[in-house]
């Protein structure tokens, strides 16, 4: 349960919008899954999730969990036009997480998501999927 | 004591003579050479970088006073807000800190440039270790700051670190802690920069200083009829010398407070983030060298230092004026090696698979030096050539790191989104 994070969608998320999501370090009741859709990256975009250091993508199939630690040394990488680059030490990734330029060695990771009956999302960090795995969204989330 | 019948009254020596001397007095030889006191022959690097040292561990031993590694950046605020003379404290600190590491490679660069390694191994092998202890003190200092640069940079070298086969991870856990980066990791390393670290230096300094009173003291071949008494020719000029640094380091920090960046975000680097000037280079590096190979380069650099008195095949010392064909062997060098890394960035704008050109550059600069200057004047000269190499990539790499601006494109410093150095 501890490698799970739940986003967790309270009151205050209604009042200050998609910056104000709250991430739980465990799994959270009370999440009113009516409030998803407005709060979830556009179809096509991705929201990062402070927290857990993850960029939530958002497809016309779901959503996906794209690792925001730059695979060289460990700093977090930032949007940059359709891909990502590192601060830290000039790595760039394309909006894939794949590795376009500079000194990382890898691929940025995606990791497990998981999509709720009830509408909350999981990440899980420990889990890499393969590039571009989404999980689909719940119909009342759509 | 000079076996000096007791009880003489000491009133009826010369003040020269002094016959009750100190620690401070053993440490000069009763008479030195005329060159050894020549501010061109020593830069006076001794005396400079043994004052900036008790600067340091004073102004260090007050900051102690008030900093808190459990909330390091709330501490600093507080010390420079509330605190009388809080800033300045901190600013001296911060910049004899920076005045020590450019003492230090300039006396470097002395020795290598005079190959005084050559006879006085032990010594040159203390000198690297203090070298080596003082990168790991203005490391370790600037992580305790708790702004953006501490917590990047301490993310960043905890990284590399974890790179170094079999022993990364252990030292990762040693030095950072298992956890996240935070105040436990802030704990370890401010530990590490008030105890470990000053006590060594402070045991190799009085070892280093021993050495070169063992060795016969600085100049030891001058003729007797050259020398004049230490005291008070030795003896003025280093008072002045520290008077001097002193002075000019307290004026620096009520002049100019050390810099503080925004606290620290462990969810969003500066864009730039950038490392402190002396280690611009080495992030320069790392942004187009796979980081094992970054660490494989650190330990051959290491090695082939600490191995230069036994590489080196001419004894004695030479002079820090090269002969006209060691001239022109050092002008190529250092030449070929500015095209070499021109013409390497050129590639690497043109093609991402080039990206390791600019390492590589330099690497074959440092053969060509090594192998070119010993064929023409011998290994000294090859030696040399090579260091000045790599003198010269250092710089460039230090001057190209401070070039990059936001999303790590090359800007001006002084551009916006270049970010300080």
């Amino acid at each position: 349960m501890s490698s799970i994070a739940t986003a967790a969608l309270g009151t205050a998320a209604i009042a200050t919008g998609a910056a104000a999501l709250a991430i739980a370090s465990h799994v959270d009741s009370g999440i009113d899954s009516t409030l998803l859709p407005p709060l979830l990256p556009a179809v096509g975009s991705m929201l990062f999730i402070k927290e857990q250091a993850v960029y939530l993508v958002r497809t016309p199939e779901g959503l996906g969990a794209l690792s925001a630690r730059c695979t060289h040394l460990g700093c977090l990488v930032r949007q940059n036009g359709r891909g990502f680059v590192c601060p830290c030490h000039g790595a760039r990734y394309d909006g894939m997480g794949r590795v376009t330029a500079g000194p990382a060695p890898r691929d940025l990771p995606w990791l497990a998501v998981q999509v709720r009956a009830d509408g909350a999302i999981a990440i899980d960090r420990r889990r890499e999927v393969a590039a571009g795995t989404v999980a689909p969204l719940a119909p009342r989330a759509r | 004591m000079e076996g000096k019948p007791s009880g003489e009254p000491v009133a009826s020596l010369p003040p020269s003579q002094e016959s009750r001397p100190t620690f401070v007095t053993h440490l000069h030889p009763a008479l030195v050479s005329e060159r050894a006191l020549r501010f061109s022959t020593t830069l006076g690097a001794g005396i400079a970088a043994l004052t900036l040292f008790g600067v340091l561990v004073t102004s260090g031993g007050l900051l102690a006073l008030t900093y808190a590694p459990a909330s390091a950046y709330a501490s600093l605020i507080e010390l420079e807000q509330a605190v009388p003379f809080g800033r300045t404290l901190r600013a001296l600190h911060h910049w004899s800190a920076d005045g020590l590491l450019i003492v230090a490679l300039l006396h470097f660069l002395r020795i290598v440039g005079m190959a005084a390694y050559a006879r006085r191994p032990f010594n040159w092998l203390v000198g690297l270790a203090l070298l080596g202890l003082l990168t790991l003190s203005a490391l370790s200092g600037y992580t305790l700051v708790g702004d953006q640069r501490s917590f990047w940079g301490a993310s960043v070298v905890a990284g590399l670190l974890a790179h170094l086969p079999v022993a990364g991870a252990t030292l990762v856990r040693l030095f950072f802690g298992s956890g996240e980066l935070g105040p436990a990791s802030t704990g370890r390393l401010f530990a590490l920069h008030v105890t470990l670290l000053p006590s060594l230096a402070f045991g190799l300094i009085v070892a280093h200083l021993w050495r070169v009173r063992r060795d016969g003291g600085l100049a030891a071949d001058t003729p007797q009829a050259e020398r004049v008494p230490a005291r008070p020719h030795l003896l003025g000029r280093e008072v002045l010398v520290a008077l001097l640094v002193l002075t000019a380091v307290v004026a620096l920090a009520a002049a100019m407070p050390a810099p503080l960046g925004p606290p620290a975000d462990a969810a969003r680097p500066n864009n730039p983030e950038k490392a402190p000037w002396y280690f611009l280079a080495l992030q320069e590096l790392a942004s187009q060298t796979p980081s094992l190979v970054v660490l494989l380069v650190l330990f051959v650099a290491i090695l082939a230092l600490a191995c230069l008195p036994w590489l080196d095949d001419a004894g004695g010392a030479g002079s820090l004026i090269p002969s006209a064909k060691e001239r022109v062997v050092l002008a190529l060098s250092a030449a070929l090696t500015v095209g070499g890394l021109a013409a390497a960035y050129g590639a690497v704008g043109r093609s991402a698979a080039a990206r390791s050109a600019p390492a590589l550059a330099v690497l074959g600069a440092v053969v060509l030096a090594l192998s070119g200057g010993t064929l023409a004047t011998g290994r000294r000269a090859g030696l040399r050539a090579a260091l000045l190499t790599l003198a010269v990539a250092y710089l460039v790499f230090t001057l190209v790191g401070a070039c990059r601006g936001a999303n790590w494109t090359l800007a001006w410093p002084w551009q916006e989104g270049a970010g300080g150095a």
